[in-house]
């Protein structure tokens, strides 16, 4: 079977071009600028064309044998020194493909709906711009053959989530959230960029001056030392985090919100946060020989969703509670790959990416109809004036309670009982326990938003639907969210486990058998405990909410437990003070000192010399005379 | 017959020098008209010497006129430097004159015949030869300097560069008679000839040698023979200055280079001198550059500083490794950001140069942002910043004398460069970050703006294109 394909590059490549040729046009027209409906079809033919590439790669897989189901191109040697011969190729397998599918299709969907979102804002082309650069790093991030390639995207979604969080540069707070997910991203990218490193150092024998990417890896991957492989892992792990906003490093993720409305769909459902989770799975035949590693995925994975789904309760801006849902959901997954389930974890960011952006594209309708209103409590009875968006939104807040039949029933229990049949029962418990805080959570939003009475009347009475370009991409979502789950029905329903059984050839993953009984217990378990968690929530927000000063603990679940406090007094605070002596002490005293000298020396000894250019015409001949008769002095000695 | 097809763009030149002072005769004469006359001349010996190049094919020193001129690659990437100097500094002129209103028609046909004297010189092959294209130089472009009679400025700097100019002319003279006396003959390949079988420190011929160069170091601004040079500079026009910087200095180096690189181990003989008077010439120059307050005399004095760097090179030549495609080079990048530096301030100066200390050049990247790239290009050619073609020109330089064993001397040349940088980047710094005081219209025809960018084009071309020469 021929594995070389030439058209694999178009998918990156397009949503690329389209960036330069928007961002070329939007630079050379910045004063006049061009028709909105130029930029916005211009923008939509790289999503559209990566797409369809995308569905060319999925039915060319589909028709190769499972145990060698892949695709490569190999544009040219990147760079070669010594052992480490690293080619601009790319790489599509049934574990990349999926991602492609749905980075694609909801990529494309979020265009869509920012074109009518975005509609009479300034720099409507640069907004495209960076979205196009957005999508097409992460398809080099998903695509590229190997972790060098990788990083390119890597890097390249990290920049545009600066761009594009900061995008309302005119409000300093916007511009400072995009430095804290660019900075905190940095954070982390230290962790990977050094677990490459640890992973070429480790294997350059076995590499032997072969390409540095995933297959040969994988050849090699027996010969690493235990300790150099958990390092790598480990250290793979730490730009895992800061990607995809686990604990440590998940703080940048609820600023992130200051972007545009779709931005953060983008970011949260489709793209960048996906990074890690894809990365761990990727490299999934590392982590299985280290189950220690494992473990630690898994612990911050869960703890991380505890966390942010206790800090979500008691939110009051609505893009807020959906970031914290993003940091709770991320936990899930990589408790899933964790605990070395990689298809359920994958499969929940397939499904969470439906509904996820569902949920942002439907808080950004309401957002779009309130004016750029965000606080939750001054919401309130939109469900008459808005019963489409209320519908989708039901919907949103279903899947991610993970209700039965809805997408995130299936993928989260499927996460819950591996934890379970893998004997991590702890994980488990708290795994249900966060899916009753999420119900809660998410209930909350919908019936302080959508129920009750408004309690701003006046943007109440001009909120309206927004127009068909945003509410066919919400209902589009929405019939994913609906029925997405049923793509990976397991057994226990008698279905046949479609997407693990796809993505079979990219893991190594060792799949647990516990009784149909457990498997029954668990299911019931956890949808008691989301039903409880909704009935809270409609006990006390759906018909009389009271908007009361939160005290103790919510209090402290409320200012997000004072992590960012935390971080700014015993990180960010010594780290500018350590700055700050250096460029006042170091730098002016013991690095520029001799610079500064050598400069004055130069300085001094140019005015001298400005002395002898007298202007007389006299002085000059003399030294044109003093100079001959030292030549002439010197000659004579040569004689 | 290929001797007169190889000296077609000299007779060209000529032919229009002469028609421009017959034109100038003419009582409707203007003198817009005769600088478009001028560059077409140039452009047209530019173009014949290109096909000349093309088409002649010689070896590297071969007779013409009885030994008295010769023509070999070297001599031919000269001339074609000077053909392109004589037609930038013509369009600048045109711009220049639009708003200082001392040009006559006679200045073109100056120029012109500056440029005879300058391809004569740079094929010269005999001595008395040389002295005569070196006059013929020097007398036009005393007059060229000293054009604008009204200004005292320019009479004392014409009457410097004269009596300093009338002094080292003396001394190439009598060069010339002791080394015809030692000899017996004025033509290089007698002299070598000669020097092959005589030790070179024959006290005639050592003599006249040291006469000869010292005329050489007079033209080229060499350490001590330099301190004319920030006057004279400063008191001329823009676009002569920039002709003498350039065109003159390349006439003279190729004379230089081919004399030594004949007369073997008279070079030989030579060496130490020349290392240490390349040394001074380079931190002599860069100090007084540092000292300087006004731009034009900033660009005279590291002008001399790149003499220096020319003189390296000069110190690395012999008849086995001639370094003459270097020295090309060199002089090429040099001569392309050095013009188009005049250029700009020809342009920008406006009526009676207004631009003239670091300070009057203050945010002007905000008021002509064109202009202040264009210079910023220049400045960081000059310094040897890659990719432009001064850092090619340094590099083959700096690898030539190393080649050639002068290792000292290779890491003085980066030093001296490294020195550099403060003043070329000190009107960067101006340019760009500082607001403007005082700002003024200046107008004018477009030509000059045109053959900026056009030579800050040329500066990214040369750096790409090493070595075609």
């Amino acid at each position: 079977m021929e594995h070389t394909v030439n058209y694999l590059v178009c998918i990156p490549l397009l949503p690329l071009a389209g960036a330069f040729v928007l961002g070329m046009m939007h630079m050379l027209t910045c004063k006049n600028p061009l028709p909105e409906k130029l930029y916005s079809f211009l923008a939509m033919l790289g999503p559209l064309g990566s797409l369809i590439f995308t569905v060319i790669i999925f039915s060319t897989l589909r028709e190769m044998p499972a145990e060698s189901r892949y695709l490569t191109q190999n544009m040219f040697t990147w760079f070669s020194a010594g052992d480490l011969h690293v080619d601009m190729g790319l790489f599509a397998d049934p574990l990349s493909t999926l991602f492609l599918i749905f980075v694609t299709f909801i990529g494309s969907l979020i265009h869509i709906y920012s074109i009518g979102y975005m509609a009479g804002e300034e720099n409507y082309g640069k907004y495209f711009a960076y979205f196009n650069l957005f999508l097409g790093s992460m398809l080099i991030l998903v695509l590229g053959n190997g972790p060098v390639v990788m990083f390119i995207g890597w890097e390249g979604v990290g920049l545009c989530s600066y761009l594009l969080i900061s995008f309302y540069t005119k409000d300093r707070d916007n511009v400072l959230a995009g430095n804290k997910a660019f900075i905190v991203n940095r954070v982390g990218d230290l962790g990977f960029v050094l677990g490459v490193a640890v992973l070429f150092w480790g294997l350059h024998s076995a590499l032997g001056g072969a390409g540095f990417d995933y297959l040969n890896i994988k050849a090699g991957a027996s010969t690493l030392t235990a300790g150099t492989g958990l390092a790598v892992c480990l250290l793979l792990f730490i730009g895992a985090t800061g990607k995809s906003a686990q604990f440590p490093l998940y703080v940048w993720l609820p600023d992130a919100m200051a972007g545009p409305t779709p931005v953060s769909a983008l970011i949260h459902a489709a793209t960048m946060v996906t990074a890690g989770i894809y990365m761990v799975a990727r490299f999934s035949f590392l982590y299985a020989s280290y189950p220690f590693a494992g473990d630690v995925v898994a612990w911050v994975g869960i703890l991380t969703a505890l966390l942010a789904a206790i800090i979500g309760c008691f939110q009051r801006d609505i893009k807020k509670i959906l970031a914290y849902s993003t940091v709770s959901q991320l936990g899930y997954m990589f408790a899933g790959v964790g605990v070395a389930a990689y298809s359920a974890g994958i499969f929940h960011v397939f499904t969470h990416s439906f509904f996820k952006a569902l949920l942002f594209l439907g808080a950004g309708s309401v957002i779009y109809a309130l004016h750029h209103e965000q606080d939750i409590w001054k919401m309130g009875g939109l469900k008459k004036k808005m019963p489409l968006t209320w519908i989708v939104m039901v919907i949103g807040a279903l899947a991610l309670a993970g209700f039965p039949p809805f997408a995130g029933f299936f993928s989260k229990d499927e996460i819950l009982f591996m934890a379970l049949a893998k004997g991590h029962w702890m994980i488990w418990l708290i795994g249900v326990c966060v899916a009753g805080l999420t119900a809660f959570y998410s209930f909350r939003l919908i019936f302080l938003v959508f129920h009750g009475k408004p309690r701003d009347q006046k943007s109440y009475d001009n909120a309206h639907e927004p127009p068909p370009v945003m509410t066919v991409p919400l209902i589009i979502l929405a019939v994913g969210a609906t029925f997405a789950g049923f793509f990976n029905l397991p057994a226990f329903f008698s279905g046949d486990s479609m997407v693990s059984t796809w993505l079979a050839p990219s893991l190594l993953e060792h799949h647990s058998e516990a009784s149909r009984v457990t498997e029954g217990v668990a299911m019931v378990l956890s949808i008691a405990v989301v039903l409880l968690g909704i009935f809270y929530a409609w006990k006390k927000f759906a018909s009389k909410p009271e908007d009361k000063p939160l005290t103790g603990f919510a209090k402290w679940g409320e200012d997000k437990f004072y992590v960012d406090e935390f971080y700014n007094a015993f990180i960010v605070q010594p780290w500018i003070a350590f700055g700050r002596t250096i460029s006042n002490f170091i730098e002016p005293n013991i690095v520029d000192l001799p610079v500064k000298g050598t400069t004055w020396l130069y300085g001094v000894l140019g005015m001298l010399f400005k002395v002898f250019q007298a202007g007389y015409v006299r002085v000059y001949a003399i030294y044109m005379v003093i100079g001959l008769s030292l030549m002439s002095i010197f000659l004579s000695q040569s004689l | 017959m290929h001797d007169l097809v190889s000296f077609l763009p000299l007779v060209i030149t000529c032919t229009g020098a002469l028609l421009l002072m017959l034109y100038a005769v003419c009582p409707k004469a203007e003198q817009e008209k005769a600088s478009l006359m001028s560059m077409g001349f140039f452009a047209v010996a530019f173009f014949a010497q290109l096909l000349v190049v093309c088409t002649v094919s010689r070896p590297l020193f071969p007779e013409t006129f009885n030994g008295m001129l010769g023509v070999s690659g070297f001599t031919n990437a000269a001339c074609l430097i000077v053909y392109a100097c004589g037609f930038f500094t013509t369009l600048s002129s045109h711009t220049y004159f639009r708003e200082n209103h001392f040009a006559t028609v006679e200045f073109y046909s100056l120029l012109l015949f500056s440029a005879v004297g300058m391809v004569l010189l740079s094929m010269a092959r005999e001595l008395i030869t040389a002295f005569i294209a070196l006059e013929i130089m020097s007398l036009a472009i005393y007059v060229l300097v000293g054009f604008n009679r009204a200004s005292s400025r320019s009479t004392e700097a014409i009457f410097k560069y004269l009596i300093l100019g009338a002094f080292s002319g003396a001394f190439f003279c009598m060069g010339t008679a002791m080394i015809y006396g030692a000899a017996g003959s004025t033509r290089f390949d007698s002299i070598a000839e000669w020097l092959a079988f005589n030790p070179a420190t024959t006290p005639l011929m050592l003599g006249g040698a040291f006469f000869l160069l010292i005329t050489i170091f007079f033209k080229i601004s060499a350490f001590p023979f330099h301190a004319w040079v920030l006057d004279v500079y400063d008191g001329s026009s823009n676009p002569i200055t920039g002709f003498m910087a350039t065109a003159l200095k390349t006439a003279v180096f190729a004379m230089i280079a081919n004399f030594l690189a004949l007369s073997g181990n008279l070079h030989d003989s030579w060496i130490t001198g020349l290392f240490w008077i390349a040394v001074f010439t380079m931190f002599g120059g860069n100090l007084i550059a540092i000292g300087q307050d006004n731009v034009k005399r900033m660009i005279a004095a590291s002008g001399i500083v790149h003499s220096g760097y020319l003189l390296i090179a000069l110190v690395a030549i012999n008849s086995e490794y001639f370094s003459g495609a270097v020295i090309a080079y060199y002089l090429a990048a040099y001569s392309v950001a050095t013009l188009g530096m005049f250029a700009a301030l020809s342009w920008l100066g406006g009526e009676g140069e207004k631009r003239v200390t670091f300070d009057d050049f203050k945010g002007l990247a905000k008021r002509q942002p064109l202009a202040a790239a264009t210079i910023a290009v220049f400045l960081l050619s000059m310094a040897g910043i890659p990719p432009t073609a001064g850092f090619m020109g340094k590099f083959y330089i700096i690898t030539s004398a190393i080649s050639a064993g002068q290792i000292a001397l290779g890491v003085l040349g980066i030093i001296s460069s490294i020195i550099s940088m403060w003043y070329y980047l000190r009107l960067i710094v101006s340019m760009y970050f500082h607001d403007a005081e005082e700002d003024f219209i200046v107008d004018g025809s477009s030509l000059a703006s045109i053959s900026t960018v056009a030579l800050a084009v040329a500066v990214f071309a040369i750096g790409l294109f090493p070595l075609v020469l």
